[in-house]
């Protein structure tokens, strides 16, 4: 039994190394389809690409200045954690800051009234892999204040799960997405997006820190868009618990719902919601406030087609002795509330 | 919720820290636990204790890696509720996987402190190839059954059992050689 035990001194990056495939969509649920873009984009939006693709590999100091067709959300959107038809809906910004040998740039940026969604570009003079050779390429950390004018006691919430979510296009540059939100609070008509960044932080298999400290202050004008934006009242209500709300946005659909003060001393409470394109949980990320009974979960608006299935569950009220008993059918017959939305 | 953020909030003793931590890593736990426990009731209890290991731990510790510790602590957890279960010889037959796994490795004991065990262990690891350290890791840290493996690493049931048995005699050969363990 000791080797067991002893098993725990095991190193952590071999720890991670291992997580199997299955379980990594337990932690953060991302379901990317990188290919999709490719598709999407036509003929000669592709052929594009690949002259870029290929000259990043071939000459990446050169490719840093090529710009993205479309900028990062195009280059991105379909593999992001949220993908979306961002392109149609954001507003280019090009505002450019220099700091430490590190130029971020905040290019693009769209905000649905829940939800803030900044593209960012970072730029090294030297190599990230100087660092070390093994890091996480989809994901770069970093540490901020953010705020919006107005508002300065209202700290934004960075949402993502590992820092910005995007890419490495060569060793010197990251192109990647976050997006902010203010919990259930909607974003003003229109704002300023202050944002001060104090260092950056390639994410090292090693799990050792490296971060790169210097000042990176923005100040941007956003102007929410509020073009295809859909609220959908529910209130489907069983036993004190409700699905109250769905809002729909171009990227986004987030579900509200109420819950009575029963779980506050356990983790049993969820929310999970079945789309028509896979049998998984979409749900993407969610916070749920015990205090006021209170709860949201976010799903990319991608995941859905046709119809959206929402299910409540008392996580300790799922059978035992089943083989996955977060599987659509179990969920649907043990929700204390459920409803389907529409998406058509 | 960044790491970071989440190892703030239990510095600051805030109750969101656990369930942010529940948000992010719950199903992880859980589906770690499981694997060990083979009951429900058993592996959501488990990840509970999971998460007042991690409120009564942090502070004063400072995990590096928050994800490969809450890893250890569920791990931990589950492993005590086996040797629970298994000394008083409750619930045995719930736990057939981890005993076949156990088998595998015969009855050795090992005449060392932990820690020298696992010094010995990560020199072994760092010696092997990424996808056999990965085929050992599923097995021997998260449970997996060879058929999990089999569709995890993309191998043949007789090539993942191979390996095992080729990676288990190489390790014992080495903690043999060490003096810590008997032939």
């Amino acid at each position: 039994m000791d080797l067991f035990w002893a098993m725990n001194g095991i190193r952590d990056a071999y720890i991670l190394e291992a997580v199997p495939q299955k379980w990594k969509y337990y932690e953060n649920k991302r379901q990317k389809n990188i290919c999709k873009k490719f598709l999407k984009l036509g003929f000669t939006a592709a052929a594009m690409l690949i002259v870029i693709v290929c000259v990043n590999i071939r000459y990446p100091a050169f490719a840093r200045n090529i710009p993205f067709v479309g900028g990062i959300f195009g280059y991105l959107q379909d593999s992001l954690d949220f993908s979306g038809n961002f392109v149609e809906y954001a507003d280019s910004v090009g505002e450019q800051v220099k700091s430490n040998g590190i130029t971020a740039t905040i290019s693009e940026i769209y905000c649905d009234e829940k939800n803030l969604f900044v593209a960012y570009r970072i730029e090294s003079d030297k190599p990230f892999d100087r660092y070390g050779k093994d890091y996480v390429k989809t994901n770069m950390e970093y540490h901020s204040m953010a705020a919006i004018e107005n508002h300065p006691e209202i700290k934004l919430s960075d949402v993502g799960a590992g820092g910005l979510q995007g890419e490495f296009v060569d060793e010197f540059t990251f192109v990647g997405v976050e997006f902010y939100s203010l919990y259930e609070d909607s974003f003003p008509d229109s704002f300023t997006f202050h944002i001060v960044i104090s260092s950056w932080n390639v994410i090292l298999i090693d799990a050792s820190e490296k971060p790169i400290y210097g000042s990176w202050r923005f100040q941007i004008p956003v102007q929410v868009n509020y073009e295809d934006i859909e609220t959908r009242e529910l209130n489907v209500v069983n036993q004190e618990h409700s699905i109250d709300k769905v809002v729909i946005s171009p990227v986004m659909i987030t579900v509200y719902t109420s819950f009575p003060d029963i779980y506050r001393d356990t983790v049993n409470y969820d929310v999970m919601a079945f789309g028509d394109l896979s049998d998984v949980d979409i749900t993407v990320q969610g916070k749920f406030d015990y205090d006021i009974g209170k709860g949201f979960v976010r799903i990319s608006r991608d995941s859905v087609k046709k119809t959206l299935e929402l299910y409540v569950i008392d996580r300790s009220l799922l059978p035992e002795n089943v083989e996955n008993p977060y599987a659509r059918e179990i969920v649907k017959q043990n929700a204390i509330v459920s409803a389907q939305v529409d998406m058509q | 919720m960044e790491d970071i953020h989440i190892i703030r909030l239990y510095e600051e003793r805030s109750e969101n820290a656990i369930s942010e931590t529940k948000i992010k890593y719950g199903r992880l736990i859980l589906a770690l636990v499981y694997h060990i426990l083979k009951s429900r009731s058993d592996a959501e209890e488990c990840e509970n204790d999971t998460y007042f290991g991690m409120w009564n731990t942090i502070p004063p510790k400072k995990p590096e890696n928050l994800k490969a510790y809450i890893l250890k602590i569920a791990r931990n957890h589950a492993l005590k509720r086996y040797a629970y279960y298994h000394a008083e010889k409750r619930n045995i037959d719930k736990n057939i996987s981890y005993d076949e796994i156990l088998k595998e490795w015969g009855e050795t004991t090992y005449g060392c402190e932990e820690t020298e065990l696992a010094d010995c262990l990560n020199e072994f690891l760092e010696g092997l190839s990424v996808k056999k350290r990965k085929v050992f890791l599923c097995r021997y840290w998260y449970f997996m059954s060879v058929r999990e493996i089999m569709a995890e690493c993309e191998m043949g049931k007789s090539q993942i059992e191979t390996m095992l048995f080729r990676i288990r005699n190489d390790l014992k050969a080495i903690l043999e050689e060490k003096g810590y363990c008997q032939k």
